[in-house]
């Protein structure tokens, strides 16, 4: 059996006009086309988990283990619409730290993540 | 680098310029554009998109000599690509000693098996364009393996997966998924680019994406997934490159280099 480790996935997603999106209903429509597609046994899987998400930039980091990290880029990439406007889901970089995940978002986007929420 | 094998052309330059862009933005370097017929051809040759004169390069032949393709108003380089859709076989033929002359990469697409088979046999076609799963249904084990000993690549879109839903996506996986068995990427050359029919921008994924779904879905091991992507689209433009800036001189002989100094001495003698 494989050691499991967690990945953080870096991604944005592109719009024709500036819209702002809840987390949830990200989360939502991520989970539901992992289920559609992969079937439950893939999902239970996968642990789910938006760490960081910015509304205004749409950028945002996800938390999964290494082993389903494919099979929540492809939901990803199979999602066409979000309130009914177009999406495109870009997987920016996969690392296995928040700390690197984090200098990367605030290299490449020149924008500061936001706080993690309190639960 | 990674490339986007086919973007369809659309003869207004704001939508296209927009096409592009999004290209650039999910993640590719360059692209082959799709052009369909003869006056596609000569408004895109005469367009800002592409270089009017040939283009300097360094040898050796790399990936980085496919950016100099890159024009001003571009954030990629383009590569031209006529796609031909003959009805018979000496149509073909016709059409492809017309084509062999131009600035671009000849594809052919064809419901009929024996115009593929003509196809994949000649030296002149650098594609198949697969794209959809009627054209992937013709495809026999014969065309692959003429294909597969002529270089010829085979280009598929996973467009139409994206588009539809339900059984219909799962017909187009069952399509591509024999083929896959068919025709194995570890020894066929694919290449895989948005689907020239749909000219919504909006269904065209980034490279990560396609690996990942290669990988998850179609078994294709990683470094596979990323050779369909990268490597092939390369070795595709780099022979068009060869053929462009006439180093090609017949099969297995070509330049490699140009020392300009000695030709020069050379030439003064």
């Amino acid at each position: 059996m494989k050691y499991i480790r967690q990945r953080y996935i870096l991604f944005e997603i592109i719009t024709p006009k500036k819209k702002i999106f809840d987390k949830e209903l990200i989360i939502k429509a991520i989970g539901k086309k992992l289920i559609k597609f992969f079937g439950e046994y893939i999902t239970f899987k996968v642990g789910l988990w938006m760490i960081r998400w910015d509304p205004l930039n749409q950028i945002g980091i996800i938390r999964v283990d290494n082993i389903s990290k494919y099979h929540l880029i492809t939901a990803m990439m199979l999602i066409k619409e979000l309130n009914s406007t177009p999406v495109i889901f870009h997987t920016r970089i996969t690392s296995g730290t928040i700390k690197k995940t984090l200098n990367i978002w605030r290299q490449t986007f020149s924008t500061l993540p936001p706080r993690r929420e309190k639960s | 680098m990674f490339i986007n094998s086919c973007i369809p052309w659309s003869n207004e330059p704001t939508n296209f310029l927009k096409n592009i862009s999004l290209c650039h933005q999910i993640g590719y370097q360059a692209a082959i554009v799709d052009l369909n017929s003869k006056s596609d051809y000569q408004d895109f040759i005469k367009s800002d998109f592409f270089p009017k004169n040939i283009p300097k390069i360094r040898f050796p032949l790399s990936a980085e000599t496919i950016l100099n393709y890159r024009t001003k108003i571009t954030p990629i380089s383009l590569i031209p690509r006529v796609t031909l859709n003959p009805e018979n076989q000496q149509s073909l033929k016709k059409e492809l000693s017309v084509w062999k002359e131009r600035r671009c990469l000849i594809a052919v697409k064809s419901l009929n098996k024996e115009i593929l088979e003509v196809a994949a046999r000649d030296g002149r076609v650098d594609l198949l364009s697969v794209a959809t799963i009627d054209y992937q249904k013709s495809l026999t084990k014969g065309i692959i393996s003429l294909a597969r000993q002529n270089e010829c690549f085979l280009d598929i879109s996973l467009t139409p997966l994206i588009e539809y839903e339900h059984y219909k996506r799962t017909k187009i996986l069952r399509v591509l998924y024999r083929l896959f068995l068919k025709a194995k990427p570890s020894a066929n050359k694919y290449i895989i680019g948005s689907d020239s029919n749909n000219k919504n921008p909006w269904l065209m994924r980034g490279p990560k994406e396609t690996i990942s779904f290669l990988y998850s879905v179609c078994n294709i091991p990683e470094f596979q997934a990323k050779k369909i992507l990268s490597n092939n689209p390369e070795d595709i433009i780099l022979r068009f490159i060869k053929r462009d800036q006439k180093l090609f001189i017949e099969p297995g002989v070509e330049i490699v280099d140009i020392i300009e100094e000695r030709a020069e001495g050379g030439l003064n003698k």
